[in-house]
């Protein structure tokens, strides 16, 4: 039997090696996922769990399904299935040549590795190879099975190519029922293409995940194992062969594991998008960028000194400076505070609910002076966001194998405002004390250089906390300091020493206060998208004096970035700031960027001709160019860039005159 | 003579192979229907439109995939090609045997979508997908017309466009499949159209080409 399986599996290896189409598929595969994932400074981990790998597996299981209906199908396209089927023979024929089409599509997983190889470095792509190779192969396998089965049942004709094409197609657009509650959470596993989002992130791999890719994998592998019980035992009885109790082991094994698999998949995905999209959930809320910054309040808070303890569940101390600035006396004051932290004791009478603290003391807080407060809370912290075409994910998070604290969620009391929001309405930046116990992790902070757990800066208008086994700092340059990983952080240092040698001198004319950018999962900025570039926003900390941003800033240096990056050169970019450096900004550097970005697609031409207009009108002129711009997106955005420009110097000639 | 030839060519193309990409804009329709019709939701022009330049491109690709190679996978091809018939007269046939099936689809899914108020012509939601729509059928057709295989067909037709999707363009310049839908570009629409246009029958004239080649060489 085991000479006939391998003769079996030997001769329809030779087959399809012998068909030169495999071969320029495989070539053809090859060089389109090189050349279109080998130029960005993508790490080798994440080109195989993200980018470049998802999309193999997608065409891999494509090409997988044309080929094992190509060969499970020849003995009936050649009129020898009833003559295969009378020769005195078990399942070893069929699963020879089912086991030497898996072998011959294994070589699709081939260009991810390449392209991964080839980006480095060593030490990253050896992490990323065996999930990638792990979740290629059983996605692989799963097609040619069900393929195989389909053919022992029914039969493939011809036609079943075109249906099997759909189908792949219909797996892939399973994610447009992501984002419904219910109907997601049952169908986004039948995308086995693998095709789309996989949530990798550089800091913390898939932990904001949970168990969801793992719970994909269990499914599949289930699924795998029922397939293969059913082909052998289909071909076992169409030959009227008796069939080992082992096969029925292995069917109903391969069951129970895929549907409990699918079945926890599928709960914990309504649970967690239940808790997004409605927001009483205690445990989940939104974060949101409201419509327009709020105004400060007549309090702020001059002093944080805040103890966090993660060895068990998540303990916070908080001590807080809470100064009058206004005129008034004050009987409340309000912050925002997560509603999952439970307060245990406070210093001062309290109410607690929907994310906002209100503190009330005993008598009204006079103009000019300070309280200080001291509260205890504590509670698991798994903050959930919404991910288009995903499972939602945690974007803030305490865990043993990472820590995640985005300032706009809460997990400290934030000045006045009861919705979580990015957004800073603290009047002035305050001392903050961060001390962190109970974790081995590497912590980062945009406090500064923390010992010992301990951050601390003077002036800090928020912060934010991460926590990771491959997080690291790197000093950039004087002044200038990157959070990052060993994966990433060489070809960071390529990209950004360029950008900021030349544009450090425009950028601290441009932002002279202190600050501090980036928190490493900023992902609201809508601008960029998951590659190189976007990472570096995430790991940006520009530390050009000492300390902290306001939430304008980053969004300007975020702007300030976005430009950068999309111009090669950035010769646009800085001919941008050099004329920009004429007049004063009524609404900020970050109104003017983010309309030349959004309005005019960035395109040098365009974006020169809106600088001769601010250069000769100022804002007046800018403002309702670009509102105009924007009006007419749908229409100009077909056009090529000389019809743009040709467009905006008609506008200027009718409603500004001559630049 | 011509009735029998036109019936068996309408046989050969439009079998499931052909019938089931054609069935995908009616169904679109059909789901759209059920799935609009109870909120009063009407679909934008802009909506139809990138649907039919999306949609139609691959499934002319799907649907002229196996046009090419029937005689060789059915074992009739060596009988077929002693017939007295110009070499030119099965690619254009095929070719024009899948555009009215597509017509029919097209007109299928335009029909069904009056149900929810969109009343949009073909010339505003059709026209402008058409050259890619050629241009994807005339290449499924000659790569199963050079490989004799339907896969291989498929598979050229599918990864085509999912190339176009992923990289919006970057290989294909002004041959981009999906220009007519926007997006930023240095080609206008009508530049794209035209060069779709050139390339769709350039790629026929291959077709044309190796076939009488074929027939030529006795192979």
């Amino acid at each position: 039997m085991t000479e006939r399986f391998l003769r079996a599996y030997r001769l329809e290896l030779r087959q399809i090696f012998r068909q030169w189409s495999y071969w320029l598929i495989q070539g053809l595969l090859v060089a389109y996922i090189v050349s279109t994932y080998g130029r960005y400074s993508f790490s080798a981990q994440e080109l195989l769990w993200a980018g470049a790998g998802r999309n193999v597996m997608g065409i891999g299981t494509l090409l997988a399904l044309m080929f094992a209906a190509f060969s499970a199908g020849r003995a009936r396209r050649n009129h020898a299935a009833v003559l295969e089927d009378a020769l005195p023979v078990g399942a070893e024929l069929q699963l020879g040549r089912l086991f030497a089409l898996m072998t011959a599509m294994l070589p699709f997983m081939a260009s991810g590795i390449i392209v991964a190889w080839m980006a480095g470095p060593a030490e990253s792509f050896w992490r990323g190879l065996p999930v990638y190779v792990l979740e290629s192969g059983l996605s692989l396998a799963f097609v040619v099975l069900a393929v195989w089965l389909l053919d022992v049942t029914v039969g493939i004709r011809r036609w079943m190519y075109i249906l099997l094409v759909m189908l792949w197609l219909g797996a892939i657009f399973t994610v447009m029922a992501a984002s419904h509650p219910v109907s997601g959470a049952w169908v986004m596993p039948l995308n086995f293409t693998r095709l789309g989002y996989s949530g990798f992130n550089v800091y913390w791999e898939r932990t904001t995940q949970g168990a969801f890719p793992w719970l994909l994998n269990g499914f599949y592998a289930g699924l795998v194992l029922l397939l293969f019980g059913l082909i052998v035992w289909a071909v076992q009885r169409r030959r009227l062969l008796p069939v080992s109790p082992l096969v029925y082991i292995i069917t109903a094994g391969g069951l129970l594991i895929a549907l409990g698999c699918y079945g926890v998949y599928g709960v914990r995905y309504m649970q967690t998008n239940w808790r997004v999209q409605f927001y009483n959930d205690p445990l989940v809320t939104n974060v949101y960028l409201p419509d327009s910054r709020p105004e400060p309040l007549p309090y702020a808070v001059t002093r944080y000194n805040i103890a966090l303890d993660v060895s068990e569940t998540p303990a916070f101390v908080v001590e807080m400076d809470v100064l009058n600035t206004g005129d008034v006396p004050l009987a409340e004051v309000s912050f925002a505070l997560l509603n999952a932290l439970r307060i245990s004791t406070a210093s001062v009478p309290y109410e607690h609910a929907d994310d906002r603290l209100t503190l009330r003391p005993e008598t009204p807080l006079a103009a000019g002076e300070t309280l200080t407060v001291r509260l205890s809370y504590g509670g698991e912290v798994a903050f959930y966001s919404y991910i288009m075409a995903s499972a939602p994910e945690m974007s803030s998070f305490i865990t043993p194998h990472g820590i995640g604290l985005h300032h706009a969620v809460s997990w400290y009391p934030r000045v006045g405002i009861s919705e979580m929001s990015a957004f800073n309405v603290n009047g002035q930046p305050a001392h903050i004390r961060l001390a962190v116990t109970g974790t081995d992790l590497t912590l980062v902070s945009n406090l500064g250089d923390g010992e010992g757990g301990v951050f601390e800066a003077d002036d800090a208008y928020k912060v934010w906390l991460a926590g990771s086994p491959l997080i690291r700092t790197y000093p950039l340059m004087e002044g200038v300091t990157v959070i990052a990983t060993d994966s990433i952080y060489p070809q960071l240092k390529l990209y950004l020493t360029p950008i900021f040698t030349q544009s450090l001198p425009v950028m601290k004319r441009y932002f002279p206060e202190e600050y501090r950018l980036g928190s490493p999962w900023e992902r609201w900025n809508p601008y960029l998208t998951h590659n190189m570039a976007s990472e570096i926003i995430y790991a940006l900390v520009v530390d050009l004096l000492h300390a902290d941003s306001s939430s304008r800033l980053t969004s300007d240096i975020a702007f300030f970035i976005a430009l950068q990056v999309q111009y090669d050169d950035a010769d646009v970019l800085r001919g941008v700031m050099a004329k920009l450096s004429k007049g004063e900004f009524e609404s900020g550097i970050s109104y003017f960027l983010f309309h030349i970005y959004s309005a005019t697609a960035a395109r040098p031409d365009t974006v020169n001709r809106l600088i001769d207009v601010y250069a000769a009108h100022g804002m007046d002129g800018t403002v309702p160019l670009v509102t105009a711009m924007r009006e007419a997106y749908a229409r100009l955005y077909l056009l090529p860039q000389a019809e743009v420009v040709a467009w905006m110097d008609a506008w200027i000639a009718e409603n500004l005159g001559d630049v | 003579m011509y009735k029998p030839v036109a019936w068996y060519e309408a046989k050969v193309i439009h079998g499931f192979s052909a019938l089931l990409p054609a069935l995908i804009l009616p169904a679109f329709a059909a789901i759209g229907i059920l799935a609009w019709k109870p909120y009063g939701h009407v679909p934008s022009m802009e909506d139809v439109l990138g649907l039919f330049i999306m949609a139609l491109p691959l499934i002319g690709g799907l649907a002229s995939a196996h046009l090419m190679s029937i005689e060789r996978e059915e074992n009739f091809d060596a009988l077929r090609r002693s017939y007295p018939e110009p070499s030119w007269r099965l690619p254009l046939v095929r070719l024009a045997g899948t555009a009215l099936l597509l017509a029919l689809s097209v007109t299928a899914c335009l029909l069904l979508l009056r149900v929810v108020g969109c009343y949009y012509t073909v010339d505003e939601v059709v026209r402008p997908a058409l050259p890619a729509t050629l241009f994807m059928m005339a290449l499924a057709q000659l790569v199963n017309n050079l490989t004799g295989s339907q896969p291989v067909g498929v598979v050229a037709a599918v990864g085509y466009w999912v190339m176009e999707m992923q990289t919006g363009g970057e290989y294909t310049g002004i041959l981009y499949l999906f220009r007519a839908a926007g997006g930023i570009s240095d080609y206008t629409p009508e530049q794209n159209g035209a060069a779709l246009l050139t390339a769709a029958f350039a790629l026929l004239a291959l077709n044309v080409g190796w076939s009488i080649r074929r027939r030529s060489m006795g192979g």
